[in-house]
C-alpha cells in the first residue's frame, strides 16, 4: 500500500511539474515592426526559429558599455552563426534620446559594425509595451515553439562600465547555448538594469 | 588642518559625451596626518548640476550607484561605502533611488602598519558614478589625496562636521554617537 501510495505520489508531482512549467513560460506576444530599411518584420515569420529581442538605445551608457568594445557585435555574430534570429528593438519616441531618423540608424549601425538581423523601429511603444520593455539593453529570447525562454538583464553587473563585462555572468548567452542544447534555461528571468526605455 | 581635500588628478571623462558642469567629485580626508594602522575616515563628495540627479547604493529601476575604487601603498584596506538616504524619483518607468545637489559617501582606508613615521603617500580614488535628468550621463574621475603619516592620530574637526551635514548625514559628535556619520532622518 505504501508503495503505491509513493508511486502515486511521484506520477501527480511529475504532472504538477509538467503543468507548471508549461505555465510559466508564456507566450510571446505577436508584433509587426518596421526596421531601419522599411521592410517588415513579424515574430510569425520567424516561427520555429530562436528569437532573441534586444531592447537598445545607442546613446544609453548602459548599451555604450557592450556596443563600445564590440561585446554585443559579437554576441549578435556569434549565436546568429547558429541560427538564432537577432532583433535590436528601439522603442524610444521621436524626441527622445535614442531616436534617430532612419539615415542616422543605418549609419550608426554601419559605424558600429552591429550584427543583428534587423534593428525594429517601435516609435509608438506599442511592443515595447507589451514585452514589459522597461530598461536598456533588455531582453526577451523566444523559443521555437514561441514562448519566452528567458527575459531580463544581459548579465549580473550592473554598471556601465565596460571593464564589468569579463567578470560577469552572461545570462543570455547561457539561455541561448541552454536552447540550442536542447536543456532546460537555468535562469528564465532577471531584473533589467539600464537607462528606461524613453517611450 | 583637520580635513583634507581632493587634489583632482585630471580631467573628468564623461563616457556620455556630457560636460564637465554637469558633476564634480571632491574627496576629502578626516585629517592629513595619519599613524600606521590608523582607520582613517574619508568622504567621496558627488556634486550634481541643478536638475540632475546621481544614484544611491540601491537604484532601484534604473540606473547604477557609484563605484569607487582606492589605490594606495600596500596593505591598505577600504571599508564598503556608506550612503545616506535617498531620495525617490517617480516617472512613468518607474522608481528610482538617488540625490539632487550634492551626496557624500563615507568609508575608511586602513593604513598599512608597514609605512615609516614622517613618510608621506598618496591615496587615489577612481570613481565612476552616472547622473541622469531625462537621460543619463556617465561620469569618471579620479582625486589625489596626500597624506603624511605621523606618530599620532589627527582629529576630526568642524570642517568634517559640515562636509556631512551638507552631504545628507547628521552632524557627528551628537549626545550617544561617536560615529564618523550617521543619516540624517
Amino acid at each position: 500500500m505504501k508503495r503505491g501510495s509513493n508511486r502515486m505520489k511521484v506520477a501527480v508531482s511529475v504532472c504538477l511539474w509538467m503543468g507548471m512549467s508549461a505555465v510559466a513560460r508564456p507566450v510571446a506576444p505577436a508584433f509587426e515592426l518596421q526596421d531601419v530599411n522599411g521592410t517588415v518584420h513579424s515574430l510569425a515569420q520567424y516561427e520555429g526559429r530562436i528569437v532573441v529581442l534586444e531592447w537598445t538605445n545607442y546613446d544609453c551608457p548602459f548599451v555604450k558599455k557592450f556596443y563600445s568594445v564590440g561585446a554585443m557585435q559579437s554576441l549578435q555574430e556569434e549565436f546568429a552563426a547558429r541560427g538564432v534570429v537577432w532583433l535590436s528593438v528601439c522603442s524610444s519616441a521621436p524626441g527622445k534620446q535614442g531616436h534617430f531618423t532612419r539615415e542616422e540608424w543605418r549609419d550608426r549601425i554601419e559605424r558600429s559594425g552591429v550584427k543583428a538581423a534587423a534593428v525594429l523601429l517601435d516609435e509608438s511603444g506599442d511592443v515595447g509595451r507589451a514585452y514589459g520593455a522597461r530598461n536598456t539593453p533588455q531582453f526577451v529570447i523566444i523559443d521555437p515553439e514561441g514562448r519566452i525562454a528567458y527575459q531580463g538583464a544581459i548579465d549580473d553587473r550592473r554598471s556601465a562600465n565596460p571593464d564589468d563585462i569579463a567578470g560577469a555572468r552572461n545570462y543570455v548567452e547561457e539561455a541561448l547555448d541552454a536552447l540550442l542544447a536542447g536543456r532546460p534555461v537555468e535562469v528564465a528571468e532577471t531584473a533589467p538594469y539600464g537607462c528606461t526605455v524613453k517611450y | 588642518m583637520a580635513i583634507w581635500m581632493l587634489v583632482a588628478a585630471g580631467s573628468p571623462a564623461q563616457l556620455g559625451g556630457g560636460n564637465r558642469d554637469l558633476s564634480r567629485l571632491e574627496v576629502f580626508a578626516g585629517y592629513e596626518e595619519v599613524r600606521a594602522g590608523d582607520r582613517l575616515p574619508v568622504a567621496v563628495r558627488l556634486i550634481v548640476s541643478e536638475g540632475w540627479y546621481t544614484y544611491a547604493e540601491e537604484p532601484g529601476d534604473s540606473g547604477m550607484p557609484p563605484s569607487i575604487r582606492v589605490s594606495g601603498p600596500e596593505g591598505i584596506e577600504t571599508s564598503s561605502w556608506r550612503f545616506p538616504s535617498a531620495q525617490a524619483f517617480t516617472d512613468s518607468m518607474g522608481t528610482s533611488y538617488g540625490y539632487k545637489n550634492e551626496v557624500v559617501l563615507l568609508g575608511e582606508v586602513l593604513i598599512p602598519h608597514s609605512l615609516d613615521e614622517g613618510s608621506r603617500f598618496d591615496l587615489v580614488f577612481s570613481v565612476n558614478w552616472m547622473i541622469c535628468r531625462d537621460v543619463c550621463v556617465l561620469m569618471r574621475d579620479t582625486a589625489t589625496l596626500s597624506l603624511r603619516v605621523s606618530g599620532r592620530t589627527g582629529e576630526l574637526g568642524p570642517g568634517w562636521a559640515k562636509l556631512l551635514t551638507g552631504g545628507g548625514w547628521a552632524v557627528p559628535g551628537e549626545a550617544g554617537d561617536s560615529s564618523p556619520g550617521r543619516e540624517q532622518r
